[in-house]
């Protein structure tokens, strides 16, 4: 393709599923075709001005922080901001005014101006175009947000010295305070999220940990709530969750990548290697924290999808995996053997059983909980086989690099529609 | 710094909420104050440093106004059990106790109330018994006597209120020598002041006045604690009265709220109240450390008041009178 690479197309919303399925795609035929040496260009949309009248271009906010996070790595790849061609018009002007107010300009450029967030240099635009907006009335913490340890230099300084399951629960505790500052405004807009605001607020903290000590680089957020659900998506430029687990050791009751051997040799999908091994890491890095002693990833899904009745998408470069109620039979099991785990866990702590009694128990528990991880996995595969629009996992092509995770839960704790 | 640590013999106390209000008012850089519900890992990292100094003790940690905590503290805890004789939570919420991962202890002698355990004991076995539930009442009150000063025999003159009083509570000693009392004492009425007005301090924002030194630390603490501003009038009295600029200072429909250090027979709280009341604000009631109750509650019911500890005929650990030379006895 030639020219610019539109972001927002007229009447086509720009949502997660569009940037995986579509966008990411375009990028990839880009850097395969003739003009890979020419420098990347973005146009904000894409429209002929003459229709600028009836143009329509819908953005799912939490989409922002996907696009921020892909660009960020060109830009990387690049060296220098990317091009991003803007427009304003009729059409345009709605969306212009949305991303200004909540502070997406000053994140992709270069501000360098304090009480505002830090540019990150992602994107070369012209900020002339910028104004003449409506005020219209926006959310203030409608905003983007990028995590860093390197923004917070005094942060970085503190966790240096400490273990890494203690720097997590530092970084927790901290980003505990952040997110309440961000966003707790919007979680005590109705009655049914104020009940939930600490388990909203220790989710979110959690997933920015996770991204910000994983990746070492920066992590973009985005919180959005609207009047049935609340929205939250994280993005990372880490390593990704593969070469996370190569550093792992083994335990007495954990052996590394065993859920992954397992499930390769079932695997019969027909996909490149590199789709099957994001797959399998996605599996394995949820295997390893259900036997964790420490709340983690595993507790973390299941808080969302069984406490909060909600959607969970965690993406790593070429496969997605969708977890909703849908699989809330087989979470359940899993959910009561965790349980279990954590109670093992716990009488050793407290010395209540001794080390022996300890190991025969966790590696009962453990090959439990591994049964049924390999035939939630398996069920998994064979129903992506009869059925890719509803299946559970979502495989790609084209590779993005690091952890992608967006987070659903509706406003009503009894709402079972989702 | 440990606010709410009170030794009594084998018995060691900490408040957590207290302690989470100091790491969110002080450490957090926004702060929420009281209004923090969450327990968090470095309000437990620094109670463990502190407690490290009283090894065999028994260890009450108290729960009461917060919701949950932080996951994965639970090693917190047993570095708690490593150090003490035993460690009981009290008042705290089923939700914390499994969140901390000690829903592997059951013991007979918990007590049970709805959606908490009044006490918890982190152990199975049998442990010490909780009798004494009055424990910063206690300390105060030794912190009281401590601090307490009289003029040899002679009554001191009081020179707001033309009264003499037998003896006079040395606010600024005890300020500075009991630091962290004090402070617990301003987080006590900090959560009185939200339970007393609630609907006001959501809704209205009151101001806090203060009139002086003393009263202004304590403002300037419980601004941090209840997210408020803080207005201080100056020279108000009792021995300077200048009320020149008042008029740009109390705006008009603002609500305020005057906070005391002591409040004898609340003199210089009349004339704020008055000040404020003059100038078109609304004034909604005054707090203050330490109150002497000088009225029967038949003939006053203290409605618009707030204070952590009452002098009152029955309570008077310092023997604290208010003379006049009508039934004074003159040394002769």
């Amino acid at each position: 393709m030639n020219g610019p690479i539109p972001l927002i197309e007229n009447g086509i919303t720009f949502s997660p599923f569009y940037f995986y399925t579509y966008f990411i795609k375009r990028l990839a035929d880009f850097y395969s075709g003739d003009s890979k040496d020419n420098d990347l260009q973005f146009a904000l949309t894409f429209g002929d001005e003459a229709d600028s009248l009836i143009s329509k271009y819908y953005l799912d906010p939490i989409a922002l922080p996907l696009v921020l996070s892909i660009s960020a790595q060109l830009a990387n790849y690049q060296r220098k901001p990317i091009k991003l061609l803007l427009s304003n018009n009729a059409g345009t002007n709605r969306l212009l005014e949305f991303l200004f107010r909540s502070d997406f300009f000053y994140l992709v450029g270069d501000n360098r101006n304090p009480n505002l967030p830090l540019g990150k240099k992602i994107f070369d635009f012209n900020s002339s175009y910028i104004g003449d907006f409506n005020n219209h009335l926006q959310r203030a913490e409608h905003k983007v947000r990028c995590y860093s340890l390197k923004d917070e230099s005094v942060l970085a300084y503190k966790i240096n010295h400490r273990s890494e399951e203690e720097q997590r629960d530092f970084l927790v505790e901290h980003f505990t305070f952040k997110v309440k500052e961000h966003f707790a405004d919007l979680l005590f807009e109705n009655q049914n999220t104020t009940e939930l605001t600490n388990d909203f607020i220790e989710i979110f903290s959690e997933l920015i940990t996770n991204g910000v000590l994983h990746s070492q680089s920066e992590a973009f957020a985005l919180m959005f709530s609207d009047k049935f659900k609340t929205k939250f998506s994280i993005s990372d430029n880490g390593i990704g969750l593969y070469n996370s687990l190569t550093k792992k050791s083994d335990s007495s009751y954990y052996t590394k990548f065993e859920i992954f051997n397992a499930l390769s040799q079932t695997f019969k999908l027909r996909v490149s290697a590199n789709i099957k091994n994001s797959v399998l890491s996605i599996f394995e890095t949820l295997y390893y924290s259900m036997l964790k002693d420490r709340q983690g990833l595993f507790d973390l899904l299941c808080n969302i999808v069984i406490h909060c009745k909600g959607y969970f998408r965690l993406h790593t470069e070429y496969a997605q995996i969708i977890v909703s109620s849908r699989m809330l039979n087989d979470l359940d099991i899993l959910y009561r053997i965790r349980q279990q785990i954590v109670e093992v866990h716990n009488l050793l702590l407290f010395g209540q059983i001794s080390e022996q009694d300890f190991s025969i128990q966790i590696v009962r528990l453990a090959e439990i909980g591994k049964t049924h991880f390999l035939k939630l996995a398996n069920s998994i595969f064979d129903r992506f086989n009869e059925d890719t629009r509803f299946s559970s996992i979502r495989l790609y092509e084209v590779k993005f690099r690091g952890v992608h995770i967006e987070v659903e839960i509706p406003n009503s704790a009894s709402h079972d529609n989702i | 710094m440990i606010i709410s640590r009170i030794v009594k013999s084998d018995i060691v106390y900490y408040q957590l909420h207290a302690e989470q209000a100091v790491t969110a008012t002080y450490i957090d850089e926004e702060g929420s104050g009281i209004f923090e519900e969450v327990l968090t890992l470095n309000t437990l990292e620094r109670i463990v440093d502190d407690f490290k100094s009283f090894p065999g003790y028994n260890l009450i940690l108290d729960c009461q106004n917060l919701k949950s905590c932080q996951n994965n503290l639970k090693k917190k805890i047993k570095d708690f059990k490593d150090i003490a004789k035993s460690v009981v939570l009290t008042n705290a919420q089923k939700e914390i106790v499994e969140k901390l991962d000690l829903a592997i202890f059951s013991n007979p002698n918990n007590v049970e109330d709805g959606e908490r355990f009044l006490c918890f004991y982190v152990s199975d076995k049998d442990d010490f018994a909780i009798t004494n539930t009055t424990l910063f009442d206690d300390a105060f009150k030794e912190s009281l006597i401590r601090y307490s000063t009289s003029d040899g025999e002679d009554p001191i003159y009081h020179e707001s209120s033309s009264v003499y009083l037998s003896n006079y509570i040395n606010i600024k000693k005890m300020i500075s020598l009991d630091k962290n009392l004090f402070i617990y004492a301003i987080y006590k009425l900090a959560i009185k002041i939200n339970e007393h007005w609630f609907k006001e301090l959501n809704i209205k924002k009151p101001t806090l006045i203060c009139q002086n030194l003393n009263s202004s630390y304590v403002a300037s603490i419980l601004s941090g604690f209840l997210k408020l501003d803080v207005l201080i009038l100056d020279k108000l009295g009792p021995i300077n009265k200048l009320y020149s600029t008042l008029d740009n200072k109390i705006k008009e429909n603002e609500s305020y709220l005057v906070v005391s250090d002591v409040v004898c027979l609340g003199t210089e709280m009349k004339i704020a109240k008055n000040l404020i009341t003059f100038l078109g604000g609304h004034y909604l009631g005054n707090v203050s450390i330490i109150r002497v109750e000088t009225l029967l509650s038949e003939t006053k019911k203290f409605n618009d008041t707030e204070c952590v500890f009452t002098i009152t005929r029955e309570n008077n650990p310092t023997n604290f009178q208010i003379l006049t030379a009508l039934n004074l006895v003159p040394n002769e």
